[in-house]
C-alpha cells in the first residue's frame, strides 16, 4: 500500500505538470492572439472560451474522456482543454492593459514586429498573474484527475493512481478504513501544499492582490 | 438599465448556439455506434439496422442533423432516451428538483457557516480564531470531496450508524411526489417519520457538497471585510463611539457583501451542475448521477441533451448574477 501510494505521487505530479504546461502554453498563445487581433477575431475567440466555460468543468472533462476513451492520457487532455480558457482570459486581460502603455508604443516605433511585440515586449510583463494561476490550477488538475480516476474515467486499475485506488477501495470502506483513508490523505496533502505555495506566490508576485 | 440588460441578453444568444453545437458535435464523434448499442447482445439484421439508422436520421449529413436537432430544441424537443424511451426533457425535469434541493441545502449550509467565519476571522485578524478558521478553510478548499464523502460515510454511517448511506428517503415511506422536493413532500404527506428520514438522508450529501463553497465564501468574506475595515468611514464610525459589533455587522459587512454575493452566485451555478461526484457517491437521484449513468450507458440523446440543458442552466444563473450585480452596484452598470 505504501509503495503504491509513493508510486502514485509520480502520476499526480506528472498529470499536474503536463496539464498545466499544455493548458498554459495554449492559453497564453491564444490569449496573446486575442489581445492583439482585430476586434472580430478577439470577439470570436472570447465567445468560444465563454462557451467552454459554460459547461461545468468536471462534466465537460467526463464527456471528453468518454469521447476519447478512458485512460490517464486522455483524462489529462480533457483537463487541459477545460482549464485552458482561464489562461486565455487572464492573458488577454493583462495584454489589453499592457498594450496601452508607452513602452509598447516605443517598441513599435523602434520597428519591432508583431511577433517580437507579442512575445518579447508584452508577454514578460503579463506573466505574474499567469504564474499564480498556474500554481493554483496545478492543484485543480490533480484533483480533477483523481476525480476522473475515481469515476472510472481516468487511469485504469491496477495503475496506482490515487483516485483510481480510492475507487477500488470503495467496496471495502466499512471493513478496512485504511485503504480508503490513505490515498485521500495523499491527495489532500499534495493539493494543500500546492495551494499554500500558490497563495505564497500570489503574495510575492502580485502585491495588488495581496490579502492582508 | 434596459440597455445593460439588452447587451447581456444579446451575448447569451451566440453562446447558446455554441453550447448546443458543441454538445451535439461531441456525441457525433464518440466512438461506438448508438444503434448497435441499442440492439444490445441480440444483434440485428442489415435491413433493420438501415431502417433504424434512417429513423434516427443518422444517415443524414452532419449539418443537416444539427439543423434538425436545433430546430427540435427550439420546439422543446430534445429527443428521447435510448434506454428508457422517455423524452430527455421529461427525464431532466423529474430529476432536477432532487439536484436543486441538494444544491440549495449545500448553499445554505455554506453561507450560514462561511459568512460568520469570514467575519470573525477578519475582525480578529492575525489572532487565534483567524488562523484557525483560515487554515481550516484552506484544508476544506483543497479537499477531494469524493474522499471526504467516503470518510463521512465510514464514520457516521458505518461506525455511528446515524445516517443512511444512499438515496433520498427510506423505502418504507411512499407518497406521490407532488413537487419533487423530498423535504416538502415528506412534510406534507403527513406520514410519521417521513420528514425525519428525508432530513437524515440529506445531511451527509449537504455537508459534502457545501464544503468547498463554504471555504470559498469564508476566504472571500474575510478579504472583502479586511478591505472595507481599512476605509475612512469605518474610522469615522469608530470615532463616533459606535459599538464595535454594530460597526462590524452593519457598516462593514454590508459593503463587503458585493464580492461575496458574486462568489455565492457563481457557486450556485457550479453546485447545480457540479453535484456529479456527490450524487454518484450517495446514489442521489439527480441530474449529476443521471449524466454519469448515461455516459456509461452510451445513451447519446441523454448525454447531448443533458449537457446542453446543464450548460444553459449555468448560463442563466450567471446571467442573473451579472444583472443583479448591475442592479446592486451602479459602477458596473456604467462601465459596460
Amino acid at each position: 500500500m505504501l509503495s503504491r501510494l509513493i508510486m502514485g505521487a509520480r502520476y499526480s505530479f506528472f498529470v499536474g505538470i503536463i496539464v498545466v504546461t499544455v493548458a498554459a502554453t495554449g492559453g497564453i498563445i491564444v490569449g496573446l492572439i486575442a489581445g492583439f487581433a482585430p476586434r472580430w477575431l478577439d470577439t470570436l475567440i472570447m465567445r468560444v472560451m465563454d462557451i467552454i466555460l459554460a459547461f461545468p468543468s468536471l462534466l465537460l472533462a467526463l464527456v471528453l474522456v468518454a469521447v476519447l476513451g478512458p485512460s490517464l492520457v486522455n483524462a489529462m487532455i480533457a483537463i487541459a482543454i477545460v482549464l485552458q480558457p482561464h489562461y486565455v482570459r487572464l492573458t488577454r486581460a493583462s495584454v489589453l492593459s499592457e498594450r496601452q502603455k508607452d513602452y509598447v508604443t516605443s517598441a513599435r516605433v523602434a520597428g519591432a514586429g508583431l511577433g517580437r511585440l507579442m512575445f518579447v515586449t508584452v508577454l514578460p510583463n503579463c506573466l505574474a498573474p499567469i504564474i499564480v494561476q498556474a500554481a493554483l490550477s496545478f492543484s485543480t488538475a490533480i484533483l480533477d484527475a483523481a476525480a476522473l480516476g475515481f469515476l472510472g474515467m481516468g487511469a485504469q486499475p491496477p495503475t496506482p493512481e490515487w483516485g483510481t485506488m480510492l475507487a477500488e477501495a470503495r467496496e471495502f470502506i466499512l471493513r478496512a478504513w485504511w485503504v480508503v483513508t490513505f490515498p485521500g490523505v495523499a491527495i489532500l496533502v499534495t493539493v494543500l501544499a500546492i495551494n499554500l505555495m500558490g497563495d505564497g506566490l500570489r503574495d510575492a508576485l502580485d502585491p495588488k492582490l495581496k490579502r492582508s | 438599465m434596459l440597455k445593460f440588460l439588452g447587451s447581456r441578453i444579446l451575448t447569451f444568444v451566440p453562446t447558446f448556439l455554441g453550447v448546443a453545437f458543441i454538445s451535439f458535435a461531441f456525441i457525433r464523434v464518440l466512438p461506438g455506434d448508438p444503434i448497435i448499442v441499442m440492439a444490445g447482445e441480440r444483434g440485428m439484421s442489415e435491413e433493420r439496422y438501415a431502417e433504424l439508422k434512417a429513423q434516427f436520421g443518422f444517415d443524414q449529413p452532419f449539418l443537416v442533423q444539427f439543423w434538425e436537432y436545433f430546430t427540435g430544441i427550439l420546439q422543446g424537443d430534445l429527443g428521447q432516451s435510448f434506454v428508457t424511451k422517455r423524452p430527455v426533457w421529461d427525464e431532466f425535469f423529474t430529476l432536477f428538483p432532487a439536484t436543486l434541493e441538494l444544491a440549495l441545502c449545500g448553499m445554505v449550509f455554506a453561507v450560514l457557516l462561511g459568512l460568520p467565519a469570514g467575519v470573525i476571522a477578519a475582525v480578529n485578524r492575525g489572532k487565534l480564531w483567524d488562523r484557525l478558521f483560515m487554515s481550516s478553510a484552506l484544508v476544506a478548499y483543497s479537499m477531494p470531496i469524493f474522499w471526504w464523502a467516503l470518510l463521512l460515510i465510514i464514520v457516521f454511517s458505518g461506525h455511528l450508524q446515524w445516517t443512511p448511506v444512499s438515496g433520498r428517503i427510506d423505502l418504507v415511506y411512499y407518497f406521490p411526489d407532488a413537487t419533487g422536493f423530498m423535504l416538502y413532500d415528506a412534510a406534507v404527506s403527513g406520514q410519521k417519520g417521513a420528514l425525519w428520514s428525508a432530513i437524515r438522508h440529506l445531511i451527509l450529501p449537504t455537508l459534502v457538497l457545501g464544503t468547498i463553497p463554504l471555504a470559498v465564501i469564508a476566504r472571500q468574506t474575510r478579504s472583502a471585510m479586511l478591505e472595507v475595515l481599512g476605509e475612512d468611514y469605518i474610522r469615522t464610525a469608530r470615532a463616533k463611539g459606535l459599538p464595535p459589533a454594530r460597526i462590524n455587522a452593519v457598516h462593514a459587512l454590508r459593503n463587503s457583501l458585493i464580492p461575496v454575493i458574486t462568489v455565492i452566485g457563481l457557486s450556485v451555478g457550479t453546485l447545480l451542475a457540479g453535484a456529479i461526484l456527490t450524487e454518484t457517491i450517495f446514489s442521489w437521484p439527480g441530474i449529476g448521477k443521471w449524466m454519469v449513468d448515461s455516459i456509461f450507458r452510451r445513451d447519446y440523446p441523454v448525454v447531448q441533451g443533458g449537457l446542453m440543458l446543464i450548460a444553459v442552466m449555468v448560463m442563466i444563473v450567471n446571467l442573473t448574477v451579472d444583472v443583479l450585480y448591475g442592479v446592486i452596484n451602479p459602477k458596473i452598470r456604467k462601465r459596460s
